[in-house]
């Protein structure tokens, strides 16, 4: 007799049961189902993660490509251009016209030569810009202003700039092209004479040059701002604060260049390449990194190439593209941390599963595996035969959950860009998982099948059977929890990238890791109970009597099934409750800092308008004041309506707004103006002044209390009724603090016309960049949600699959002895009531006392007050028990209607 | 078709002081309470007795898929009581054939009657081959059914592929539980037949019965109640 054996390596894979195993599984069509969507659900969130990491990467990226100005985003090459000047750059021996036009012309080649060794640059564009010293007068006439040097004109040449402004009049033939509010003032006309001033000759003479009027444009401070123009909006803005009206005078470049050398100044010459494609990927945007260091070298090498970093050319080559890319990458690399967790319990939830579905695949396959087992095949051979026979179902899951994982990045992720890394990151995964379901299956199959045949039990196997493994993992979550730390913020602020702000990884890990834990030892004792004392339950009527004992008889699959249903509602209501607390306590250290949702900066003091006045207050702020010998910010206000519209959070120390009113609502009694002010300012009766001058009657009785709003640049405020500041209001900046939708109220504001100067938007504080991984991290978390349904859903089918024929023969039965179909379909919602709810209850209830614990860890920014605001996710819960419910209901009237049509002659000859 | 490999004089089953208790909602049943049994090569047994009386756990036992809680069971001169996991495994694929009462239970649907001798083969570790398989075929009447499927066969025919499925290679013991409860009368006698071709080719054959057509026509009896052998008998 030959040494063959069926349980040994790949031998049985000869065998037909083996090798015809992938076409046998067609013939069970709801173990395929289960097997595809378990596979589904566990490859996804494998597969997710990397691209969604990669898609938050490419959306910040693409943030601040966005933000910034599209000539920065690219590569620009600044020199000068030195007019006949001395050699450090003043107006002395600088080259002549024929020699300036020759330098841009040799640097422009050279550095659209190199840039186009450079991916994803766009075309050159140059730009000119002379400062002239003084104003620009018509040939004929008077000079109109006799303070010339406060006048600055900037003449500038630019390719195409004329496709970017609005001709008025002309153009006709080449020369100057003047703004309509400049022309307005000198009167100039198109054709008329101007005569451009520079700096001062070697004779002691002020140059100057004519030029004829081309074209009048329409001013641009007249329109909207242009992207195009928005490297030189300082330009024709002017920089703040500045009231002269900048004069900008556009020119074409040889008229530029003509000019440039008899107005004795300098220029500077701007080759700028915009990115040809803003939406470039992160691996393109480092391909681009590197050419544009390999472009610094390459212009500044050769001698002859008219750019060096030295006198007289000064060049310098800018690129704000490598900075937004290393921030790209550091926003990726905080949010690892917490998206990695989350994926990994995502995974550990689909296999778990996948493990359900393996041993449905069991159950339906019984009678095969039975007889095989009798013919002495062995638990790994029948392993290895559930493997074959599920791989095509788990591979075709597999690819469905990373297609779907691909889309849904892509389509509802932050980003649809994604690195090249994504995609064979994203296929790692998903391989990865499916090698994890295919030994899970592997392992689920063998150790059913061990009891199919041989029912020894070794008290050995017995006792490693009941060990509570899950006790270690709870037991790890001490040291994890050290382990981790509590970085709330990736990254160093000196390093010109700025930080990014998450949720620290400890606070994602240790709970996922104690929702498994908690959910695996209440299975175990649900198990115990529903075993032990289950059978023992006598329930009254026969729905009940009959549910019960059927959950007793398949205590193991209703606890898994709980357990199923448990673990993603805990990690989802846990991470709602995290990412909700979190940006629930930004907001209100956003609304402390500003003082309410919306504070408008009003040029003067207006009357609210209707259509705000029940939500906004009115505050006149008087920055700098001294009260007791310490700087104060008085914010003057109105005592009947601040408390409604301003903010405070009433935990910091006990007390609302309103509770903080009754002082300055008082009437004044001819004692000192009664103030309430933050902590640091002394209380008590003290002077008051501003600026050196007594405020408020020279002395006020300071109220304290621990934290005002508005307290902005770390001095301490005191609220006064504005009446009280009297003649002093008029120093005071006028502000309205509005609560309530920023947006509905800008568009308000807007509607009435208010002088505004300046918005500051509470929402705006966690909007930005530096917030970006919290945002993404609320998305990851809300898809997982998602999910979370998917999760419920296929278990709630793979249990009804399972025992659907044992309740067709049992209902057939029952009915024969009198049993309503009413009571069975009680019977039927109870017994997947009964898990369903357990594990909604039990999901929500870990979660809860997990954000109790918890809490304090949700605020990222500890030093600013109030600390954590935690929150419940009362809609997400309420949402998902809402679903739970239908779910039972519909499942419930499903099984039965299902079996209510089965036919009592086939149902007593089913054999599974 | 014979175990000429094996010696005759040895006793394909040697069954001494085999006892069984189950633990079963806190209370102690006794299965067996001493069995002691001798089934030699070549012989057809019928196990009867009433339900509880400890046929089937003697079965199982003697499948090896259950282990006794004292006493010894020798199968083919191997003592099974106390043979690993792995060394069961290794009796029930060489040494043993079972049987189960439903006919479909016995056949995986997909295979061919040819199919599944092609499979016992490979499962026994036993040279196949188109001539064996004749043998065997020809031997139990399924010469003309060969090339069908499962359920183009009838509950007895069934049967009868069953026997040659487990049987194939030759073991040392053939057992059946019921093995013609789900038959009629006409496939019973054919089903029957097929038994005592196995025992004249060597293999013990043991049927669990309350069928008295097995008993008639099985070489031996054996009454089994309350967990011990009761009587020894001739068929």
């Amino acid at each position: 007799m030959r040494n063959f054996g069926a349980s040994r390596g790949l031998g049985p894979l000869r065998m037909a049961p083996w090798w015809r195993g992938p076409a046998l599984l067609l013939r069970r069509g709801g173990v395929v189902i289960a097997l595809v969507a378990a596979a589904l659900v566990a490859t996804l969130p494998a597969a997710a993660a990397v691209p969604f990491l990669s898609s938050s990467r490419s959306a910040t990226l693409h943030h601040q490509i966005s933000a910034a100005c599209q000539w920065s985003s690219g590569v620009t090459v600044t020199s000068y251009l030195v007019s006949p000047g001395d050699s450090n750059g003043s107006p002395s021996a600088g080259p002549g016209p024929q020699g300036v036009t020759a330098l841009v012309a040799r640097r422009t080649g050279l550095a659209t030569a190199t840039a186009r060794t450079v991916p994803q640059l766009g075309g050159a564009e140059t730009t000119l810009v002379a400062t002239i010293a003084g104003p620009t007068q018509p040939a004929a006439g008077p000079h109109p202003f006799p303070d010339a040097d406060n006048y600055p004109v900037q003449l500038v040449s630019r390719d195409g700039f004329q496709d970017h402004i609005q001709v008025l009049h002309g153009p006709r033939g080449t020369g100057a092209w003047v703004s309509d509010a400049y022309a307005g003032t000198l009167h100039l006309k198109v054709g008329d004479q101007l005569h451009l001033y520079g700096g001062v000759t070697p004779g002691g003479a002020v140059s100057s040059v004519t030029m004829p009027v081309a074209a009048i444009y329409r001013d641009l401070r007249q329109e909207p701002d242009q992207p195009w123009w928005c490297d030189l909006l300082p330009i024709y803005r002017g920089p703040q604060g500045n009231r002269p009206t900048p004069v900008v005078i556009f020119t074409d470049q040889p008229s530029f260049l003509d000019a440039l050398p008899n107005l004795f100044t300098n220029a500077t010459h701007t080759i700028s390449f915009p990115l040809a494609n803003p939406d470039l990927d992160d691996d393109q945007a480092g391909d681009a990194v590197v050419g544009i260091a390999r472009l610094r070298t390459a212009l500044f090498g050769p001698p002859d190439s008219g750019f060096s970093p030295d006198p007289p050319n000064h060049s310098v080559v800018g690129s704000l593209l490598p900075q937004f890319t290393a921030r790209a990458e550091l926003v990726r690399r905080s949010m690892a941390p917490a998206v990695v967790p989350v994926a990994v319990a995502g995974v550990l939830v689909g296999l778990l599963i996948v493990g359900a579905a393996a041993a449905f695949w069991v159950q339906r396959r019984r009678r095969e595996l039975t007889l095989l087992s009798a013919h002495g095949v062995g638990a790994r051979a029948l392993a290895l035969k559930a493997v074959v026979e599920s791989l095509p179902a788990l591979v075709v899951g597999a690819v469905a959950g990373w297609s779907g994982a691909w889309a849904l990045v892509r389509w509802a992720g932050p980003d649809p860009v994604l690195s090249g890394e994504a995609a064979p990151w994203a296929a790692l995964g998903a391989a990865g998982t499916l090698l994890a379901a295919l030994l899970t299956v592997a392992v689920v199959a063998g150790v059913a099948c061990r009891s199919l045949t041989d029912q020894v039990r070794s008290r050995h196997h017995r006792v490693l059977r009941a060990l509570p493994y899950e006790l270690v993992l709870l037991a790890a979550t001490v040291p994890v929890w050290r382990v981790l730390g509590d970085q709330r913020v990736t990254g160093d602020p000196s390093n010109g990238l700025g930080t990014a702000v998450h949720v620290p990884g400890r606070l994602l890990v240790v709970p996922i890791m104690v929702v498994a834990g908690l959910t695996t030892l209440a299975a175990r004792l649900a198990v115990w109970y529903l075993r032990r004392r289950g059978r023992l339950r006598s329930p009254r009527t026969p729905a009940a009597f009959l549910g019960w004992r059927r959950v007793g008889r398949q205590a193991v699959m209703v606890a898994v099934l709980a357990g199923a249903t448990s673990v993603p509602i805990a990690l989802a209501t846990y991470g709602a409750t995290v990412t909700g607390s979190v940006h629930a306590t930004i907001a209100d250290e956003a609304r402390l800092h500003l003082g309410s949702d919306v504070v408008f900066t009003l040029g003067r003091q207006v009357p609210i308008p209707d259509s705000l006045a029940d939500r906004a207050t009115e505050v006149l702020r008087l920055d700098g004041a001294i009260i007791g010998g310490t700087q104060t910010d008085l914010l003057g206000v109105d005592p009947g309506t601040f408390a409604r519209a301003a903010y405070l959070d009433s935990r910091i120390d006990g007390k609302s707004l309103d509770e903080l009113m009754p002082p300055i609502r008082a009437p004044r009694t001819g004692g000192p103006q009664k103030v309430v002010a933050s902590a640091l300012t002394p209380a008590g009766v003290r002077e008051a002044a501003w600026r050196g001058d007594a405020v408020l009657g020279g002395t006020v009785d300071v109220v304290p209390t621990s934290v005002l709003p508005a307290q902005q640049a770390g001095y301490p405020t005191a609220l006064v009724p504005k009446a009280a500041l009297g003649d002093d209001a008029q120093y005071a900046v006028a502000q309205l603090w509005v609560r309530g939708d920023p947006v509905e109220i800008q568009r308000a504001a807007r509607a009435a016309n208010l002088p505004i100067t300046q918005v500051a938007v509470a929402a705006d504080r966690y909007a930005n960049s530096q917030w970006e991984p919290l945002t993404y991290t609320f998305d990851y978390l809300t898809a997982l949600s998602l999910l979370t349904g998917l999760v419920t859903l296929v278990g709630l089918l793979l249990y009804l699959e399972s025992q659907a024929p044992s309740h067709r023969r049992a209902y057939v039965l029952l009915r024969r002895m009198g049993l309503r179909a009413r009571s069975h379909r009680r019977a039927m919602f109870g017994e997947l009531a009964l898990p369903l709810v357990a594990g909604l209850i039990g999901g929500v209830a870990v979660s809860t006392a997990l954000s109790e614990v918890l809490g304090g860890g949700f605020d990222v920014d500890p030093d600013v007050l109030p600390n954590a605001v935690v929150t419940m996710p009362y809609l997400p819960i309420g949402l998902i028990a809402a679903a739970v419910a239908v779910i039972t209901v519909g499942a419930a009237e499903y099984a039965q209607r299902r079996i209510g049509r089965a036919n009592p002659s086939e149902v007593l000859r089913d054999t599974i | 078709m014979t175990r000429s490999d094996r010696p005759h004089d040895r006793p394909a089953v040697r069954c001494r002081e085999v006892r069984r208790t189950y633990q079963l909602a806190g209370s102690e049943v006794n299965a067996l309470r001493g069995v002691d049994l001798d089934l030699a090569p070549g012989t057809f047994t019928a196990l009867v007795g009433p339900s509880g009386s400890g046929k089937s756990t003697l079965l199982r036992l003697l499948a090896c898929v259950d282990r006794p809680d004292s006493g010894s069971i020798m199968i083919d001169g191997t003592e099974a009581a106390t043979l690993s996991r792995r060394g069961r495994l290794r009796l029930r694929r060489r040494t043993l054939g079972f049987m189960f009462q439903a006919p479909a239970d016995n056949l995986l649907d997909y295979l061919t009657v040819r199919q599944h001798l092609h499979l016992a083969a490979q499962l026994r570790g036993v040279p196949d081959g188109r001539d064996r398989e004749d043998e065997l075929l020809e031997l139990l009447g399924l010469a003309d059914r060969a090339d069908r499927l499962p359920r183009q066969l009838s509950g007895g025919e069934q049967q009868r592929v069953g026997i040659a499925f487990a049987s194939f290679g030759s073991p040392a013991l053939l057992m059946a539980d019921e093995p013609t409860g789900q038959l009629d009368h006409g496939s019973v006698d054919a089903v029957l037949d097929a038994f005592l071709a196995m025992a004249e080719a060597g293999v013990a054959v043991v049927a669990a019965t309350h069928d008295p057509a097995v008993a008639r026509r099985a070489h031996q009896t054996v009454r089994m109640r309350d967990g011990v052998v009761e009587e020894y008998g001739r068929g």
